[in-house]
């Protein structure tokens, strides 16, 4: 078994340093590594990053993040992701990594995601340049999530997004609002490679369980959803070993791809 | 921002829910902002006792004639009591 911890839209700011750190310390005897599902920042600058770093850094497990909304307000995503490195946390973004965890190998693919909407009410690549760009941005990060999910080799398989690929985890929020909550072409992404768990935030009113029309499990970790300091899933080890994966597909292996 | 004038429009309500995350001193995007008679009830989830009172501040100086009831909580950061087994 794998035992994956995960929380999005922390929004760390020096006034809520060290809010977690005491159940963070404790991850070691309950998880093999700890997500980070975006949103770790308020306004995405680089000291809130440096807080990020501080609070998520050192830990007992490894540390793997996506970037949120709020982590590009400041039109620093490079500077946040290399302070964020720095500390020892990955950050992916269309790509993925690796990890040994006791005799498995669990693999992470994440993006940032974006909006559109859920099939049957999306946006489409129609119209002004301004909507075919908002279209063609999602349709570009969900193409770079299937490519990454799709190019680890691993026992299993998890998805990261900050936004949902699923309305199901939206419940609670307003309809009218859901476009700008996450898109189906992530879940399509998702649905696409063999994946066990798909996690994301962005939702803060939503709830915490879904599934994709494939049939994996989808779980929002955004903090005022799951009302801990991170959940904790317990992944089973499918009985067949080693998943098939498709050559040459998505930068996440050779790049990231690292056994920690 | 919003005047008290338009006290009843639905400006006001959009005006309002644009300035929480607007403010830079604030950034909040999913506070609920709901107006009754003479109060107005905000309800969300904060990280921060200090971010709480300074969205009501915030609201309370947009509105000076209405009682701001403050029911944000500030989100708990405990360990889960266990696992989630997904099989
Ligand atoms: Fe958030
Ligand atoms: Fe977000």
């Amino acid at each position: 078994m794998i035992r994956v911890a995960a929380v999005g839209d922390v929004h760390m700011d020096v006034d809520v340093l060290g809010r977690y750190r005491p159940s963070l310390e404790q991850l070691g005897g309950t998880a093999d590594v700890l997500l980070l599902a975006g949103d770790l920042t308020r306004h995405g600058t680089v000291d809130e990053a440096q807080c990020v770093a501080r609070e998520f850094g050192d830990l007992p497990v490894p540390v793997i993040a996506v970037l949120g909304n709020h982590d590009h307000h400041s039109d620093q995503p490079r500077e946040v992701t290399k302070v964020l490195a720095s500390a020892g946390i990955t950050v992916l973004e269309g790509d993925g990594i690796t990890i040994s965890c006791r005799d498995a190998k669990l693999g992470v693919a994440g993006v940032k995601g974006f909006g559109g909407g859920f099939a049957g009410r999306c946006a489409s690549m129609f119209g002004e340049p301004e909507i075919k760009d908002f279209v063609r941005t999602t349709e570009r990060s969900a193409n770079r999530l299937q490519a990454a999910l799709l190019s680890l080799d691993c026992d299993v398989l998890v998805a990261m997004t900050h936004y949902a690929p699923v309305p199901d985890t939206l419940c609670g929020e307003p309809l009218e609002i859901y476009p700008f909550l996450g898109s189906y072409l992530l879940g399509h992404a998702i649905d696409a490679a063999p994946t066990a768990l798909a996690v994301h935030g962005h939702a803060h009113a939503g709830v915490e369980r879904g599934i994709t029309p494939g049939g994996v499990r989808v779980r929002n970790v955004a903090h005022p959803v799951i009302r801990q300091a991170y959940s904790v899933y317990q992944l089973e080890l499918p009985s067949a070993s080693r998943m098939p994966v498709s050559q040459g597909a998505g930068r996440g292996i050779d790049s990231l791809s690292n056994d920690v | 921002m919003v005047s008290e004038a338009r006290i009843s429009d639905e400006y006001a309500d959009a005006a309002v829910h644009r300035m929480l995350t607007e403010d830079g001193s604030i950034c909040e995007q999913g506070i609920e902002v709901i107006r009754r008679d003479s109060l107005i009830v905000l309800r969300g989830q904060v990280e921060s006792a200090a971010r709480r009172d300074a969205i009501a501040a915030r609201v309370a100086a947009e509105f000076p004639d209405r009682h701001v009831q403050n029911d944000i909580v500030v989100t708990t950061v405990a360990v889960p009591p266990e696992p989630e087994v997904i099989s």
